[in-house]
């Protein structure tokens, strides 16, 4: 069941770090939910509820890049802090060169750690609410009629409204007011990022 | 030059004046408009013809409105004349042609100056059979949703005042309050334009199938539904749209449908149109029914004082911005933070507070000095047996592991696996550190849990323990010591190996296998110092193989019986292998083929391997890695056993 309030994903194959970290995160506000690894991550997590994930960089079975890499190809992807007991520099190049949020030792201060949550968090929202936006202008492009979808063809072609009246054998005035009518549900104001909008979503042949 | 705009260019102040003669020219171009003389300063007609009979929603609500403006800004009196189709609403093909020749008769008696199509059923009708049945008569449809424009050419007496009633922002509008919504019973009618609006429904939700388990209701009789409505799983929402007919034929009026699914459901309702608010709907953005109602008013006012409707562009009322019924927000427990910005939410009743301010205030000042000097008392006991238990915590974990990491940090061998023992340290320091600032911010709260604190307690205590295991195994490798032989067991010398370059192992991606047979007999020898001549070789071993660089990635250490009184271990690499130049002096002090090594390390392997009785040396066989071996008395009480 998607929540409305964040989670924090703790991916720890240390059960006592994973206990740890879970009580700080806690005692600081957060809802956690603990996981020994990638595996029993992906397994039980809950698509579409906000949050980030804490992992491990090694882990046995999936390390914590590869859980990077494979979360980053779901349709709902978390932001990731990889938390190490020790950071080499190689390994941490490579975790944010790939996106990762941050890249701390489990024995970073408080304040780094928090901030690092609270940044990753942000993110999520932020990507969540894009992600969100793009979903419900999809939808808003399905939702156009059939004589709009004609309308807009051949608008996006830069066709001026009389000569998309004559193409379609009706008034000007009722051209115009599809216009109105398309371009109100797509929240645009120039033909522009109209046709930019159509080239994204890929609505039109 | 047509009949309406000719009269556009009559000054207004004539144009009573010049009513009749004007009607006169009507009839007398039309004459189907009928041969009766209108009666001088009689009434203007207007027709208001229905979509969908005269009491059924929204359209209902857009008449009565309509009705109401238009007569109260109208200086002449208004006779409105009330038609209504039935096709949209029976459906079964019933032709309403029928209701067009009664039309027509009755303008031929009483001209008609406008009619009005409430609803897109009768706008449709309109355009289709305008010249047929009203010729000439200025034509406005009031609440024409925008999809119903699609294929429309407005003639030159036609306009409308159009709603856009957006399906997804509707969808939206409910996941925007109930972000875990996972079921949504779409609560919809039977009628031809009720078919007509589920299918656009399904059409436009279609993207949120993945999302969300859709409950059609189309078909079913008000009872089903509100039986469906009553046993709804957690997490649902009602979305009620348009039930005007239900599956059974039965037709509602007014907002009895409305009523009693409020009435039955177990889940939070949610409507289309803006009268719905306060009527047992949650809220969101709505369709603008008073502005319809009030525009197509002015619209008729316009075309009755004489502009051509084809002057007159078709607008769109703008849905309403978010309004919410906070009795409905409080009976679902919906979060206001999660309203959208600007939102009006009404009815709302007056809190406790509001009603009893000053005796509020008064009462909880008083109870708020004495709570802060109860906590101030109760939190500096409180904050004293914190401070003991944060004391004790960390003076067994990070001074003591600081202290001893220094000392460890001075051994030479030790640079080797600094990862490897920072690592070992670094998760038992993590989560002592985690856990005693956890402990710190419980204790700092109003009732701290102290089976929690204990809790944590016991993991720092083990974290702890875990810590000191790693230092005293590195400590007593790296320490001073004498040789003490002992009869040993070798798993126990190849393990505590293992547990060191693990990490180290791991970083470099070299897989270490280890073979010791079960049976293997203890051995006699100084388990710290044999330790080290193992770790020595894998240390070796490993970075042979990086120098090689090859796929192979491989280090084996075996320990086999010789038959003669030993255990032979040998450590195996799949490296380059070494030179015959190279294998005389790789014993040599201060011989080396790595350029950071000091070459030491075999030599002192070498001593401490013959000290314990034993010898030491390489293995090189052609396009293969080394191998080195080396030799340990067995037990020889042991060997009496066996």
């Amino acid at each position: 069941m998607p929540e409305a309030r964040p989670v924090i994903h703790v991916v720890d194959d240390d059960d006592s770090f994973r206990r740890a970290v879970g009580r700080w995160l806690r005692a600081a506000g957060f809802a956690v939910r603990p996981y020994a690894s990638a595996a029993e991550f992906f397994q039980g997590r809950v698509a579409g509820t906000p949050g980030c994930v804490l992992a491990d960089m090694r882990m046995p079975g999936m390390s914590g890049l590869d859980l990077q890499a494979a979360l980053a190809k779901t349709p709902d992807p978390l932001p990731v802090v990889f938390l190490s007991a020790y950071g080499d520099v190689p390994t941490t190049v490579r975790a944010m060169k790939h996106g990762a949020e941050d890249f701390l030792t489990k024995h970073a201060s408080r304040e780094d750690l928090l901030a690092a949550v609270r940044r990753a968090l942000e993110r999520d929202a932020r990507e969540r609410a894009d992600r969100a936006h793009r979903q419900s202008l999809r939808g808003r492009l399905a939702s156009l009629t059939q004589r709009e979808r004609e309308v807009l063809a051949l608008v996006v072609q830069g066709k001026l409204n009389k000569e998309i009246a004559a193409e379609l054998g009706i008034h000007e005035r009722t051209v115009k007011f599809h216009r109105t009518a398309i371009t109100t549900k797509l929240e645009v104001q120039s033909v522009a990022q109209l046709t930019r909008l159509v080239q994204e979503a890929g609505i039109l042949p | 030059m047509s009949a309406s705009s000719w009269l556009r260019r009559v000054p207004v102040s004539c144009r009573r004046f010049m009513g009749p003669a004007v009607l006169a020219g009507l009839s007398f171009m039309f004459p189907t408009a009928g041969n009766a003389a209108p009666v001088p300063d009689g009434p203007r007609r207007v027709l208001i013809l229905h979509s969908f009979g005269q009491h059924f929603q929204p359209f209902a609500d857009v008449a009565t409105i309509f009705r109401t403006e238009l007569a109260a800004h109208s200086a002449e009196p208004i006779d409105f004349v009330d038609v209504s189709l039935e096709g949209a609403r029976l459906g079964d093909g019933i032709d309403d042609r029928p209701v067009g020749d009664y039309v027509r008769a009755l303008a031929a008696q009483h001209p008609i100056d406008m009619v009005v199509a409430v609803g897109s059923p009768a706008f449709r009708f309109c355009l289709g059979y305008h010249d047929k049945y009203f010729p000439g008569v200025p034509v406005l449809g009031a609440g024409i949703d925008r999809r119903h424009m699609d294929g429309v050419d407005l003639g030159s007496h036609t306009t409308a005042v159009c709603v856009d009633i957006d399906l997804v922002q509707l969808l939206d509008g409910v996941l925007q309050v109930l972000p875990a919504t996972r079921h949504v019973g779409v609560v919809i009618g039977n009628s031809p334009i009720e078919a007509y609006w589920a299918a656009e429904l399904q059409r436009a939700w279609k993207p949120y199938g993945d999302r969300i388990d859709f409950d059609w209701y189309d078909g079913l009789t008000l009872t089903q539904i509100r039986e469906r409505v009553a046993a709804l799983p957690e997490h649902s929402a009602v979305v009620f749209t348009l039930l005007d007919v239900d599956g059974a034929g039965v037709p509602y009026e007014h907002n009895r449908a409305l009523d009693a699914v409020h009435e039955s459901s177990s889940a939070p309702v949610f409507g289309m149109f803006a009268p719905e608010l306060g009527k047992g709907v949650v809220g969101g953005r709505l369709v603008d029914v008073q502005g319809v109602g009030e525009q197509s008013a002015t619209t008729a006012r316009r075309i009755l004082d004489g502009e051509s409707p084809d002057a007159i562009p078709p607008l769109t009322v703008p849905t309403l911005a978010p309004a919410y019924d906070w009795r409905e927000l409080k009976r679902w427990g919906i979060d206001a933070a999660l309203l959208p910005p600007g939102s009006d939410v009404r009815f709302r009743a007056p809190t406790a507070l509001e009603r009893y301010r000053g005796q509020v205030l008064l009462v909880a000042a008083l109870v708020l000095i004495q709570a802060l000097v109860i906590v101030l008392y109760a939190t500096n006991r409180l904050r004293l047996k914190a401070a003991r238990a944060r004391l004790a915590a960390s003076e067994r974990s990070a001074q003591e592991l600081r202290r001893e990491l220094t000392h460890a940090g001075r051994v030479s061998l030790l640079g080797q696996f600094t990862a490897s023992l920072a690592h070992e340290l670094g998760q038992p320091l993590g989560a002592v550190l985690r856990n005693a600032e956890a402990a710190e911010i419980f204790l700092e709260g109003d009732a701290p849990d102290l089976d929690e604190v204990k809790d944590i307690l016991r993991d720092v205590r083990l974290d702890g323990q875990r810590a000191g295991d790693v230092i005293t195994r590195m400590r007593s490798l790296y320490g001073r010591h004498d040789v003490d032989v002992q009869p040993l067991a070798w798993v126990d010398v190849v393990s505590a190996v293992q547990a060191i370059v693990r990490h180290e192992a791991r970083v470099r991606r070299i897989d270490i296998q280890v073979d010791t047979p079960p049976d293997l007999p203890a051995i006699l020898g100084d388990r710290i110092h044999l330790q080290q001549v193992l770790l020595n070789l894998v240390a070796n071993a490993m970075d042979a193989i990086d120098a090689a660089g090859a796929d192979e990635r491989l280090v084996t250490v075996r320990a086999r019986a010789t038959g003669d009184g030993f255990v032979e271990c040998s450590v195996s690499d799949s490296g380059v292998g070494i030179d015959a130049d190279q294998a005389v002096g790789i014993f040599e002090p201060f011989v080396t083929t790595k350029e950071k090594g000091m070459g030491m390390g075999l030599p002192i392997s070498r001593a401490i391997v013959e000290v314990l009785g034993g010898r030491l040396w390489a293995e090189s066989p052609p396009d293969r890695g080394a191998t080195f071996c080396f030799t340990v008395p067995v037990c020889a009480r042991e060997e009496q056993h066996a």
